[in-house]
């Protein structure tokens, strides 16, 4: 038997496979399909300390091999979280990761404090790398000082092992790595969607009205699995990996790059099973080649 | 509950060049309500394609599908036997009422007021509306369920014009379920507001997920703010819209 559990910064996680926020709704959404228990984690969307509107319509576009969003972090904010979704997220067994959001440093903060003491969650992952919003975001992710600042700034507020989810909107993805490790974080996710726009060329707007949005799905994975390795190769906490992950096989090269846990996002809306025939792709993998744990391939490209 | 079939290609009807008649049996039979709709991944397209449930028998389910890109004309080249993964039924449908009703489709918003038709009995009124003739595909299925009157824009077949032009007097007795371009239906959102008559429209969005996750889909309201158009509709009531 292979044994797929990994502990990832003290979260204890059944298998390696998460599904990424934004893309899983808070666990209800895909509950026709399959049992949330199979997941190894999943990370609810971008919370707020107030409830979001996020921006106007038309929102998506489809890119070659990915998908254009411009969602804005629309969402019910803490409190709601708090008393609907959690207490629904904690009769699952499966671990639950909240994606922390804000404008400013205050709003990250408060987030965090009303989350403190709730047993239904078992992490957080901070989001300073949202490119949907004006302001807070991407701000954060995109520049060393300011990330590791939030990151030093909150991290004696949680209670919970604190994930950095980093942008790939930036020149050199390690150096922020750096400075949140640094800084305090128990382990870093990436990528966030990669900047990005589309045309109509009939009425000559924008497909997003916002402009610009985030790519993500099959069209950004070498450059998030680029990031992933460049990152894994420079700091010790764990790095979990995503970006257009798919299939089992994208999983493993993530796994192999120095990823000790990967997150599937756009491929949800594909296939709602995707998350499923990757956790069982990946036993199989590992079975075939007589491995017994999932730690035996993290990190063991050959170069 | 969502189901999610690996269906099988029952038949590709080409009704003209260009609109489809697809029928697939998904395996189960599943109670649809008019209105609802159903996700369809087409073979070498990224994101799944919603499309109206246009009739539901037994197993299967047809669409009526407009060839506007890339995806429908991959859907008009599939052959029978095909499998094809379908997630349905979703969202929402039509808030059936017992007023006296009035079916408006323009285009391939035709598709999702057959089932209604059937659903509510009582050979009600369906104006299908379009800008050519070729825009009418179903006139023979709906004579089956309903009165059908015709208009299009240049005259081709039926009445000429809107279709406004073949609308009966509305009273606040009346409902409209209506499905189509937008400007058909803000134009119907107008003369509701004038004439108090109940409206429903159903929308459309672009859609990555479907299923309410992804919140891509959205749609502005009076008093709820961002509505999915998969989950929350795509049917909503006019009066919820700040048209
Ligand atoms: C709830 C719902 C029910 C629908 N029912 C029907 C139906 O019964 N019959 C029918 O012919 N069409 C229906 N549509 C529209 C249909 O989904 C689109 O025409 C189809 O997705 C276009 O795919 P394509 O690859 O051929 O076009 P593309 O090349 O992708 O684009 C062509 C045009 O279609 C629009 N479009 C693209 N993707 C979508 C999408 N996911 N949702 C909506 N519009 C899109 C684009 O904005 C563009 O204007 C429905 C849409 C929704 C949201
Ligand atoms: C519709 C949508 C909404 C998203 N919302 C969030 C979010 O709220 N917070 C966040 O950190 N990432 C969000 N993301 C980014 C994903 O979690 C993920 O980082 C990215 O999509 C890359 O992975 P993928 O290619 O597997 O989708 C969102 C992505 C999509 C497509
Ligand atoms: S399409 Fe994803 S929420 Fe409607």
């Amino acid at each position: 038997m292979v044994d797929l559990r990994v502990n990832l910064a003290g979260i204890k996680l059944q298998n390696p496979v998460l599904v990424a926020s934004g893309t899983y709704g808070y666990g209800e959404e895909f509950a026709d399909f399959y049992d949330a228990r199979r997941l190894g984690a999943i990370v609810v969307k971008g919370t707020t300390d107030a409830p979001r509107e996020g921006n106007p319509a038309p929102r998506l576009a489809e890119a070659p091999s990915g998908l254009l969003n411009a969602v804005g972090l629309q969402n019910k904010g803490v409190d709601y979280l708090v008393q609907e979704y959690l207490p629904r997220l904690a009769r699952l067994s499966t671990p639950v990761i909240v994606n922390v959001s804000g404008a400013d440093e205050a709003e990250y903060l408060s987030v965090i404090q009303k989350l403190r003491g709730q047993k239904a969650v078992a992490g957080l992952e901070l989001n300073i790398s949202c490119p949907n919003v004006k302001s807070g975001g991407m701000a954060y992710g995109t520049n060393p000082d300011s990330a590791a600042g939030l990151v030093a700034r909150v991290k004696p507020f949680c209670d919970k092992p604190l994930i950095v989810k980093l942008s790939p909107n930036v020149t050199d993805i390690v150096s922020v790595a750096r400075a949140v490790e640094n800084a305090g974080a128990d382990a870093v996710s990436l990528i966030n969607t990669l900047l990005g726009m589309a045309v109509d060329v009939e009425t000559q707007r924008p497909k997003l009205s916002t402009v610009t949005g985030g790519l993500s799905g099959p069209a950004v994975k070498p450059v998030a699995l680029r990031m992933v390795w460049q990152t894994a190769a420079a700091v010790k906490i764990p790095v979990i990996g995503m970006g257009g992950i798919s299939t089992w096989q994208d999983a493993v090269e993530f796994l192999l790059a120095g990823a000790a846990a990967v997150q599937v996002g756009t491929a949800n809306f594909i296939d709602p099973l995707a998350p499923l025939k990757i956790i069982d792709g990946l036993a199989k993998y590992l079975a075939r080649k007589n491995l017994a744990k999932v730690e035996d391939i993290v990190g063991r490209l050959k170069i | 509950m969502k189901k999610l079939v690996s269906a099988e290609i029952v038949s590709v009807q080409l009704l003209n060049q260009n609109y489809l008649l697809l029928t697939v049996d998904t395996g189960q039979a599943v109670k649809v309500f008019a209105g609802q709709f159903a996700t369809l991944q087409i073979p070498d397209v990224f994101l799944r394609r919603p499309f109206s449930i246009h009739d539901a028998q037994g197993t299967r389910l047809t669409f009526l599908i407009k060839i506007v890109g890339g995806g429908t004309q991959k859907l008009a080249n599939l052959s029978v036997g095909q499998k094809i993964s379908v997630i349905y039924p979703l969202g929402k449908g039509f808030a059936v009422s017992k007023k006296q009703a009035v079916l408006v489709g323009g285009g391939c918003g035709s598709a999702p007021l057959l089932l209604l038709a059937k659903q509510l009995g009582g050979r009600p009124l369906v104006i299908l509306g379009g800008r050519t003739k070729d825009d009418i595909t179903q006139r023979d299925a709906f004579a089956q369920y309903a009165q059908v009157k015709i208009t299009t824009e240049d005259g081709s077949l039926g009445t000429k014009g809107f279709v406004t032009a073949e609308l009966p007097n509305l009273s606040p007795d009346c409902v409209v379920y209506a499905c189509g371009p937008e400007p058909l239906l803000r134009s119907l959102h107008r003369l509701a507001q004038e004439k108090k008559f109940e409206l429903q429209l159903s929308l459309e969005a672009v859609m990555a997920c479907g299923l309410g996750a992804c919140l891509g889909c959205v749609v502005k309201t009076r008093a709820t703010g961002h509505l999915c158009v998969c989950q929350d509709g795509p049917v909503f009531r006019a009066e919820d819209l700040p048209w």
